[in-house]
């Protein structure tokens, strides 16, 4: 009954919300995020080979040369984060029978990652790209969707692994 | 203004204790009495916005941490710590719906 009558208050004084946040398993995993942010990751190696061109920086250029290398790093924590979440909360046993190197193949993306945040290597960020990519055909491999490898339409323009969904 | 207040609670991490759309009746200034751990607490937390949650633990610095009670609730570390200034009040009694 009183719950009722607060209601009927609610309804009229519209009292404020308080949330009883939670972590609940949504079952929302794609992991486009973490090859997204490979390819920011590439991106900023290409812009900080063109400022590594030039003799001097201006003043300009260094504080565009800290925000690079922080977007790269940034980039390169989501991409671990990313990956983590899709192993540690979705990919289980039928996964792993299925795909046995999955374990190797996550442990190569973090160290991929660290070694792709700690310096401006394209190689590195390539390399981080390929290991992702693979990732991601193993996911939508466990979902039965085919995937396909294009250009993605922007800078940098590398090869992405992209799911084949059908409406 | 009257030294209370209401608010309807949104998500299950309280649940059971507070179910989801249950109404808690706050009273804000009875922050300044010692809490005690297990208290239903209304937070403003940086990143979640507006929380009710368990007192856990008052640490040795004097913050403190949170937690809820159902199985998905975000864990104490990814709550953090927070001050006494960004616990809106103590929750005194609890209107689960039927």
């Amino acid at each position: 009954m009183l719950y009722n009558i607060i209601a009927k208050f609610d309804e009229k004084l519209h009292f404020p919300t308080v949330s009883a946040h939670c972590d609940i398993p949504c079952k929302i995993y794609d992991p486009i995020v973490a090859q997204l942010a490979v390819l920011t990751i590439i991106r900023m190696v290409d812009l900080l080979d063109e400022l590594k061109a030039k003799p001097s920086l201006t003043l300009d250029e260094q504080a565009q040369f800290l925000r690079l290398v922080a977007q790269k790093e940034e980039h390169g924590l989501t991409v671990k984060a990313e990956v983590n979440v899709i192993w540690g909360d979705y990919i289980k046993a039928p996964q792993l029978t299925q795909f046995p190197e999955l374990h190797e193949l996550v442990h190569n993306i973090m160290l991929a990652s660290s070694k792709a945040k700690q310096q401006i290597n394209k190689q590195a960020s390539l390399d981080l790209l390929r290991l992702v990519n693979r990732f991601a055909e193993i996911f939508w491999a466990t979902k039965q969707i085919d995937t396909y490898r294009a250009d993605c339409p922007y800078p940098p323009t590398e090869s992405l692994v992209y799911p084949r969904l059908i409406s | 203004m009257f030294g209370f207040h209401f608010c309807k609670v949104t998500g299950i991490s309280m649940s059971p204790r507070i179910p989801e759309d249950s109404y808690i009746f706050i009273v804000p200034w009875l922050k300044i009495l010692p809490l005690k751990e297990g208290s239903l607490l209304k937070v403003f937390h940086p990143k979640y916005g507006f929380i009710v949650k368990s007192l856990a633990k008052i640490d040795r610095n004097g913050l403190f941490w949170l937690k809820g009670f159902h199985k998905s609730s975000l864990p104490i570390e990814r709550l953090g710590p927070v001050g006494k200034s960004q616990i809106q009040g103590k929750v005194m009694w609890v209107f689960p719906p039927k």
